[in-house]
């Protein structure tokens, strides 16, 4: 063996050392990089020489740079962010919701509602009364306002989670065709650092685009990622297929898949953020149109009861609210201007005669309170369930968040254990091929000394 | 779960959830301690909303019904005493008819007596005419008018009487047809001022029973305002004490124990200083530190 071999074994090593102290260093830098799997130096010796029939060793080789992966834990990671962002969506949207929805503090439809019967009530005691009448009137304008507040509110924020939707599209379309560049480029990186962290932006995408509407991805031999949504491929190869938003033909918002054929409708496979935004906008859209079926009741009810009574003048009672039927009514419930203007014009005499005392149609108004006037309820009844759905949907959506997020947390710290960065083992790491640096460099020290000697002899 | 391996990241990770867990909890603690409620919002008590706000309605009703029959005894007490009153005039019109039917009594003796009957006439007139904050007793629906323009009866108020809620569906009448009570009290007078006037012991004598008609029929709308004093009495009793029950059940769903959420405030924070101390002495320790 001469020298020279040996000069090329201390070569190889300082560049495996150097190598390893390179990883490590990677692994340390990006050690809070979200996404980032560690990597380890994977070497072997290198082919021995055969010389004067013996087998002489030549130093070490550089096999890979290998990244950590489990790649069952990242198919289930990528459901289960899914399913913990729909939950988290879901949750933080109908907590919006539910704040219109605040009846503790006194103020709410259902409170409103039933002081119009026990400002009715009251006016029994006497009901010429102008202030009684005025505040029995008042109380009719504080419900219809609290109603179109309500409603005006929750369609609000239903509206803008339809454009959270929209918008989120938009995103999605970019990670879709940044998957798909990546696709291409790691077919074409090998190994190397350099592939290792384009996987990590791989399954960084994966699980973004998990979070935003839920895909599915298989992984293949080559390292290409094919993301689904529902059954439909979404990203295959080099290909994106891009989402855009529409309309039903109720008006509600749709998720739209290009494809061949045209467009594909994946709103009820759409998971993730814009599945609990979609899910969300659904519950709010119920509890709007609840909210008209009430509306629409209560005006129904004390508006044909009124018009059978007698107001002071005499004449016949008009109405009390205006409401503009269909989807939307909630929004137009108001009280009759003129009877704001003259509380003359209530009508809660039974007679035409009108005499001061006259309060037999409030006795028939108050009975409202206890008729099934929606769907087996009274009109009461009614205005609680509706509080309740929202409780019981917030409070349902809490629970699932919860879940979820704990199992997505759980998982989370399987994948750190397997694929995360310790920085003690980093630490030692480093040690290990500091000190392996060092010793190459003595060897190749001795190496060269001991040709200068040769070279001092010639 | 047991993990082997513990990263930089999953430390970190760890901190976050676990104070953000634990901020939330301190936040649902202080809004308890602040508010004294333990129902916030409708998910606070998710599934039982309707009982709440049933409990909630029918406590509101209660205080309406109080107010409504407070008010109504107003009227109603007003009513009591005035037909007493009213009974003691056709009580001293009867004492009068009878001393007068003795046969002991000459023409002047009666046509005195007359005019002190003619002096029960206006009191009864003007106890029929019975008017408390501007609103007339005997006048049925119509309590804005006078019910009796004069001494033999003549009614001008209306026959349909006002009721008030005092329960649900249970309505008090709060004023009477003064025809009805005072109708034949005038009439019965007015026979006794004919018979006196006349100097005829035997009209004297006739005039009693119709005295007594009068009499009569104040004294049944008198049992009747009585008993419904009593209603409106027992509706506010009723109310007061199913206002205390209902308040005392809401209680149980709505307001927080001031001293469980403090003492849970206390804990949790306690929790969230340790946790945080924890985590920040576990990134302090590393290996990097000691090469």
């Amino acid at each position: 063996m001469s020298l020279l071999n040996t000069l090329d074994i201390g070569r190889s090593a300082l560049s495996s050392a150097g190598t390893g102290i390179a990883t490590t260093a990677h692994n340390v830098a990006n050690a809070s990089t979200e996404g980032y799997s560690r990597r380890t130096m994977e070497s072997s010796a290198a082919d021995p020489i055969l010389q004067g029939g013996l087998l002489l060793g030549a130093g070490v080789r550089i096999d890979a740079i290998v990244r950590a992966t489990d790649a069952l834990l990242g198919v289930r990671l990528v459901k289960h962010t899914g399913d913990a962002s729909h939950a988290t969506a879901l949750f933080e949207s109908l907590s919006v919701v539910e704040s219109y929805f605040d009846e503790t503090a006194a103020s709410g439809f259902s409170e409103t509602l039933e002081e119009i019967f026990n400002s009715f009530s009251a006016l029994t005691t006497d009901p010429s009364d102008r202030s009684l009448r005025s505040s029995a009137i008042e109380s009719a304008r504080v419900f219809a306002s609290t109603v179109v507040n309500t409603y005006d509110g929750v369609k609000a924020v239903a509206d803008g989670l339809a454009l959270d939707v929209t918008s989120s599209l938009a995103e999605i379309n970019v990670k879709f065709q940044e998957l798909a560049d990546l696709n291409v480029a790691l077919v074409n990186a090998g190994s190397g650092l350099e592939a290792g962290d384009l996987a990590d932006r791989r399954d960084q995408i994966l699980q973004e685009l998990a979070e935003s509407i839920g895909v599915t991805a298989s992984i293949g031999a080559d390292g290409q990622a094919t993301v689904f949504l529902g059954g439909h491929a979404a990203v295959s190869g080099n290909q994106a297929r891009q989402l855009s938003s529409g309309v039903d033909a109720s008006g509600n918002p749709i998720v739209l898949l290009s494809s061949d054929k045209g467009f594909v409708d994946v709103t009820q496979e759409s998971g993730g953020r814009v599945g609990g935004l979609l899910e969300a906008r659904n519950d709010a859209m119920g509890y709007l149109s609840q909210l008209d079926t009430l509306a629409e009741a209560v005006a129904a009810a004390f508006n044909t009861q009124h018009n059978a009574g007698f107001d002071a003048n005499g004449n016949p009672g008009g109405d009390i609210f205006t409401i503009t039927a269909g989807a939307g009514s909630a929004a137009t419930l108001g009280v009759v201007q003129a009877l704001l203007d003259d509380s003359d014009l209530l009508a809660p005499a039974g007679a035409a005669a009108a005499q001061v005392g006259d309060g037999d149609n409030l006795a028939l108004m108050l009975d409202l309170e206890n008729q099934l006037l929606v769907g087996g309820q009274t009109v009461q009844e009614f205005a609680s369930s509706i509080i309740n759905d929202v409780g019981t949907d917030v409070a349902s959506a809490d629970a699932m968040m919860t879940q979820s997020s704990a199992v997505l947390a759980d998982l989370t710290e399987v994948r750190e254990a397997i694929v995360g960065v310790n920085l003690d083992e980093e630490a030692t790491k480093l040690i290990e091929f500091q000190a392996a640096f060092e010793a190459a460099s003595k060897v190749i020290r001795a190496a060269d000394d001991m040709l200068r000697v040769v070279m001092d002899l010639v | 779960m047991a993990i082997i391996r513990t990263t930089y990241s999953s430390l970190f990770d760890m901190m976050t959830r676990q104070g953000s867990r634990l901020k939330s909890e301190i936040r649902k603690w202080e809004e308890q301690s602040m508010t004294g409620l333990k129902v916030n919002r409708p998910s606070d008590a998710a599934g039982k909303m309707s009982q709440i706000n049933r409990l909630r309605e029918t406590a509101n009703d209660q205080q309406i019904y109080e107010d409504n029959a407070v008010y109504s005894q107003t009227w109603l007490g007003s009513m009591d005493q005035v037909l007493k009153e009213s009974e003691d005039v056709m009580v001293r019109a009867r004492e009068i008819a009878i001393q007068m039917s003795s046969g002991t009594y000459n023409a002047t003796d009666m046509a005195a007596a007359a005019v002190e009957v003619q002096g029960l006439q206006e009191e009864l007139l003007q106890h029929a005419n019975a008017n408390v904050g501007g609103r007339y007793l005997f006048s049925g629906m119509a309590y804005d008018t006078e019910p009796f323009t004069d001494i033999l009866g003549t009614y001008a108020g209306s026959v349909a009487l006002p009721s008030t809620e005092i329960g649900d569906g249970l309505f008090v009448d709060t004023a009477l047809v003064g025809s009805g009570t005072f109708g034949d009290a005038f009439t019965g007078l007015d026979d006794l001022v004919t018979a006196l006037t006349a100097g005829s012991t035997a009209l004297v004598q006739t005039s009693i029973t119709s005295l007594d008609v009068g009499r009569d029929a104040i004294v049944r709308d008198w049992e009747t305002t009585g008993f419904s004093y009593k209603q409106a009495d027992d509706a506010i009793t009723a109310a007061q004490g199913m206002a205390g029950f209902l308040t005392e059940s809401m209680n149980g769903f709505l307001s927080a124990n001031p001293e469980e959420a403090y003492t849970r405030l206390l804990e949790t924070r306690t929790a969230y200083e340790a946790a945080l101390q924890v985590a920040s002495s576990g990134f302090d320790v590393n290996l990097f530190k000691y090469i």
